[in-house]
């Protein structure tokens, strides 16, 4: 159920979470907000665990790489809060790195600033992406039989252009879902995992062997 | 190879088709952003690491390199550096892309060879009118390097272009074990032409033969250029004598048929031109300028026995010209 604007964006202040802001930036595109604000979410669960250790390690060179990364994730999302956060961390263990200016209270302290700060985060996301109106993408069946045929040029096209690293797959493999989603089955989740992770080299792979294992189905036709 | 007859408009807005961007990010939400940007404009590529963005360079260049400075392995920085180091891929302009906000990083970025340095979260209008310019900028810059090598008065290439390049499809042919030929032709009594109807006639013809010779020659690989005064050389890589021959009779006839008149020459009624053709067929050695010296010499022999005419010779493995 859609929230007012004004209920949305006072959500969205309170909680550090600029969800308007961050949409425009993706010149309105709600489908996409939604998409990359679900991969974010599922991204930052683990932050503070992967974090934990690398707070321990006398160089934190790698924690400020993970709060770099994270910071840059988090303004593109709209989670403004959680970006000041690691933006904050990073200038801490950065002065760290001076000679003698370890300090292990100051990590730990940071590190339950972050907890506290990505389980908010969350909750808050997760509410904004409710007040968003995101219309299901799935394609409907229209009650025709799939065309083996057709699943297979699509496969092989999307083939190719994962070859030339083309982001055109992207919108292919849309495409490919929506058109085919009656003969999608678990079959095709390898090469659904590939293109969320963009691992264009794994799913030129795993586009070859579905369709390997498509062939037999053409000769029988 | 940039058409010099396509204004850098039209490279820009898609006319030769559209221009190739690479996105180079470890996290795929910051590629889904940039292909949101600039996917119904560019044709856009990515790679999720500095490894993979340097194979791409290589094998299929793009116009433009979209950045990011923190992944794993091999950073921007470093990827910019090899890049700029490659004479293949130091042209292509590279525009980071960062959270990073301190000015040392923003220098440090500028001084291994980035063109810009755009802060995250970008804005796309932003980031489409840089990129947009730094294109012009790169297509402008193309056209000039490609102008350095062009002959102004015929339009293909010069002398300094041939040069390079014979020895380097020399050392192709040799490596390759592939025969290369090379056609020399010079321009009949063309003193006498400029002298009968004027130095401006001269460069119309010259011209002509030019545009002439061009088109005969349609194979990506195959090269024209002006070797002298009035004298063209055609470079036909992986070419045989025979081959070669056929298309050295196919100028000889096309020039002939323009029926330039060229009242001053002994030939015929029309500018015709003699020519010499010389092929290094497989396991022949050499260099390069044996190849010219004999393709030179039997243009001399064209010229002494008539004009007008072809003359080849071959480079045989048992024989040194």
């Amino acid at each position: 159920m859609l929230q007012s604007k004004e209920q949305s964006d006072t959500v969205s202040a309170t909680s550090g979470i600029d969800t308007a802001g961050a949409i425009t930036l993706l010149s309105g595109n709600k489908a996409l907000y939604g998409q990359i604000a679900q991969a974010f979410l599922d991204e930052i669960q683990t932050l503070p665990a992967r974090v934990a250790p690398l707070l321990q390690a006398p160089d934190p060179a790698e924690a400020v790489r993970a709060l770099h990364t994270i910071k840059g994730l988090a303004l593109t999302v709209g989670a403004v809060q959680l970006g000041e956060t690691c933006r904050a961390g990073e200038k801490l263990l950065k002065a760290e790195r001076l000679p003698g200016q370890v300090d292990g209270a100051d990590r730990t302290h940071f590190l339950a600033r972050l907890q506290t700060e990505v389980a908010s985060t969350t909750l808050a996301m997760q509410l904004a992406l409710k007040t968003l109106d995101m219309t299901a993408e799935n394609a409907a069946n229209n009650g025709t039989q799939p065309d083996a045929h057709e699943l297979i040029g699509d496969l092989q096209q999307l083939a190719t252009l994962l070859a030339q690293s083309d982001m055109r797959a992207v919108d292919a493999h849309t495409q490919l879902r929506r058109k085919h989603s009656a003969a999608l089955d678990a079959r095709f989740e390898p090469l659904n995992s590939a293109l969320q992770a963009f691992d264009f080299e794994r799913g030129v792979v795993q586009c070859e062997t579905l369709l390997s294992g498509l062939a037999p189905i053409t000769k029988n036709d | 190879m940039i058409d010099l007859e396509t204004p850098v408009t039209q490279l820009l807005e898609g006319v030769r088709g559209k221009p190739k961007l690479l996105v180079v990010d470890d996290q795929p939400i910051n590629i889904q952003v940039m292909y949101q940007a600039f996917g119904s404009d560019y044709q856009v590529f990515m790679a999720t690491s500095g490894a993979q963005a340097l194979t791409l360079c290589k094998n299929n260049p793009p116009d433009l390199i979209l950045l990011d400075v923190v992944m794993p392995g091999m950073d921007g920085f470093e990827v910019c550096t090899r890049l700029k180091a490659d004479e293949a891929t130091k042209h292509i302009p590279v525009m980071f892309v960062t959270a990073h906000t301190d000015a040392a990083q923003e220098t440090h970025g500028l001084s291994v060879g980035a063109v810009d340095f755009i802060a995250k979260p970008v804005n796309p209008d932003v980031v489409r009118a840089r990129v947009r310019t730094q294109l012009t900028l790169k297509f402008q810059s193309d056209l000039l390097r490609q102008l350095v090598f062009l002959d102004g008065l015929s339009g293909v290439f010069n002398r300094r272009y041939f040069d390079q390049q014979i020895a380097t499809e020399w050392a192709r042919s040799a490596r390759n074990n592939m025969p290369l030929s090379l056609i020399l032709l010079d321009v009949d009594f063309f003193k006498l032409y400029n002298d009968r109807y004027g130095h401006q006639a001269g460069d119309d013809a010259l011209r002509t033969i030019a545009v002439t010779l061009k088109s005969c020659l349609r194979r990506p690989a195959d090269l024209v250029a002006r070797y002298g005064g009035e004298e063209f050389a055609c470079i036909l890589p992986e070419t045989s004598f025979d081959d070669a021959l056929a298309m050295a009779q196919e100028l000889e006839r096309r020039v002939r048929e323009k029926a330039m008149p060229h009242e001053s020459s002994s030939v015929a009624p029309f500018i015709t031109i003699s020519v010499g053709i010389a092929t290094r067929e497989q396991g022949a050695s050499g260099d390069a300028q044996v190849l010219i010296g004999l393709a030179d010499s039997l243009l001399y022999q064209a010229k002494n026995t008539g004009r007008g005419k072809v003359c080849g010779g071959v480079m045989a493995p048992e024989l040194r010209a």
